[in-house]
């Protein structure tokens, strides 16, 4: 057996940190990469202008996914013009008009636990009062209603902590300027966080884009276009989810899937393309 | 004048039996202070002493912002300073500027930074804002190095230039008190003695207050000078008299570096 010195040299503890902590984000990427590569391997033999533009056929085995992209837009954008001005008001709330004391603890570990419910309780929830009870029905708003508090507690955490990194100084400042405490926070403190907001309310644009569970018990499942807020509607991930259970199509259920991701991607390049530039004028 | 004490019409700022607690923290005893219309006011004194919370108390700051509790009065140009409350606060601040002790420069433009007030206050008009600018950056002998770059970002300014701006800010609005907390602490020598000229400058037209460090950056330019210590202030003589015999034994101790 190799004696094991107690305490290596410090180049060779450089050498070994490097090499692990290299290979843990070589991992991580790595397995991003791979299941890119796997569903654009999958996918692609699908991926054409009519498998976006056409309507589906046959319960989806044929025809295109139309209406599925439109669903995803509608229902994610409903998520997030419900949970935006919620968690930012909240956040402000909690980051700017409170001590902190026990009522903020309640709130704050509130918040926390909402983050760590599953999906799919907050489906059933949805279903319970959205659908049932306020006789929603099955229906875009139901589902983005329940998608919107699904995100909330992401958009009010990442909102909060932005709005804690904006240095103390700036209110200050606003406030010794004549500034009320509402116009300091507005023209000043916001702005400097916006980056920071947006980076929570892009991840739950990401969750609400590619959520099912939630999403299978609220919009229900209908294949056709939606027209209004109160039509039923099948998101991607639910006409993926349906297209490979019920064995359909597995083509079209990796061609939808590749829509999606290059979907979340492009949500998140341009998301990060934009909060730089718009970090870029405070720097 | 015999008492000793100033005329009543030549206070800008009379603060009279001034306590400060934060929560059951007594940060400042009662003190009074009368501060002379158009002279610079130093106050000295170690760390810990409460000159920020005095300096901050004057526009309430210390109320809104640090949730420190204030007893007694003060008054700033015959306005009774304690009972003011939004947009009557918002107006005494219009009046009473103030300048932090690190440069903190709003992530805007130089022209946005120093039209900040004007606009919070519902000043739109450029022509009208773009005036207030120019003098506001003169008067903070700051325009000559601005002029042609207004829409820089201000946090691209030289430390120096950033306080200077910062001065510029809370001069913009025309105020009768502009009130300093440590302005040099962050600057080197030249470059605090560019401020102490503008400060100077600023004298008679303005009364500023002037809390610092640097015991030598008091006997340079201000007329009187207070000495505070651990929330007592000690004494407030005309800075020459002060400097060469103070009444206290703590504050000849202080003023000649022999302190703790």
């Amino acid at each position: 057996m190799i004696p094991v010195p107690r305490l290596l040299p410090p180049r060779v503890t450089q050498r070994l940190a490097t090499v692990v902590l290299w290979l843990a984000t070589g991992v991580t990427v790595g397995v991003l990469l791979f299941i890119i590569a796997f569903v654009v391997r999958r996918g692609a033999g699908t991926l054409s202008w009519q498998f976006l533009l056409a309507s589906p056929r046959h319960s989806g085995a044929l025809g295109g996914i139309l209406p599925t992209v439109v669903s995803t837009i509608y229902v994610s954008a409903a998520a997030v013009l419900v949970a935006a001005p919620l968690g930012v008001a909240a956040a402000v709330y909690l980051a700017e008009y409170t001590k902190e004391s026990r009522l903020t603890r309640i709130i704050r570990s509130g918040t926390e636990a909402l983050a760590g419910i599953p999906s799919i309780i907050f489906g059933l929830f949805g279903f319970a009062f959205f659908v049932t009870t306020l006789g929603m029905g099955w229906s875009i708003l139901s589902g983005g209603l329940t998608l919107g508090l699904m995100i909330l507690p992401t958009v009010i955490r990442t909102s909060e902590e932005a709005l804690r990194a904006v240095p103390r100084g700036y209110r200050d400042v606003a406030q010794s300027l004549g500034a009320s405490k509402w116009q300091s926070i507005r023209t000043v403190v916001l702005p400097a966080a916006a980056p920071g907001v947006m980076t929570g309310v892009v991840l739950g644009i990401g969750r609400a884009v590619s959520e099912t569970a939630a999403v299978i018990f609220t919009a229900g499942v209908a294949l056709k276009m939606p027209w209004s807020p109160f039509d039923s509607a099948r998101t991607m991930s639910v006409h993926f989810y349906t297209l490979t259970m019920e064995g359909i199509s597995d083509d079209m259920a990796y061609g939808t899937a590749l829509v999606l991701v290059i979907t979340i991607l492009t949500i998140n390049i341009t998301a990060y393309w934009l909060m730089n530039r718009l970090t870029r004028r405070y720097r | 004048m015999t008492s000793g004490l100033p005329a009543a019409d030549s206070v800008m700022v009379d603060i009279r039996n001034l306590s400060i607690r934060y929560g059951t923290h007594e940060i400042l005893r009662p003190t009074t202070l009368q501060v002379l219309a158009g002279t610079i006011h130093g106050i000295v004194g170690p760390a810990g002493s409460g000159k920020s919370s005095l300096l901050r108390s004057i526009n309430q700051l210390s109320v809104e912002r640090d949730g420190a509790t204030l007893t007694g009065s003060i008054t700033v140009d015959g306005i009774d300073v304690l009972p003011l409350r939004g947009d009557a606060l918002a107006a005494l601040r219009r009046r009473v500027g103030i300048v932090f002790a690190t440069p903190q420069p709003l992530p805007r433009t130089v022209f946005e930074n120093v039209a900040y007030g004007a606009r919070v206050s519902g000043i739109s008009d450029v022509t009208t804002l773009s005036g207030m600018v120019e003098q506001a950056l003169r008067a903070a002998q700051l325009w000559d190095e601005v002029a042609d770059r207004l829409d820089l970002m201000a946090m691209q300014l030289s430390g120096g230039q950033q306080q200077r701006l910062c001065i510029a800010r809370a001069l913009a609005l025309g105020p009768s008190v502009l009130l300093l907390d440590e302005p040099c602490s962050a600057l080197d020598p030249v470059t605090s003695r560019r401020i102490e000229d503008t400060l100077v400058s600023l004298t008679p037209a303005m009364t500023v207050v002037l809390v610092t460090n640097n015991v030598k950056q008091a006997e340079r330019i201000a007329a009187r000078t207070s000495f505070m210590l651990m929330g007592d202030l000690v004494e407030t003589a005309p800075t020459a008299r002060l400097f060469a015999d103070a009444g206290d034994v703590r504050t000849r101790d202080y003023l000649a570096g022999r302190f703790g």
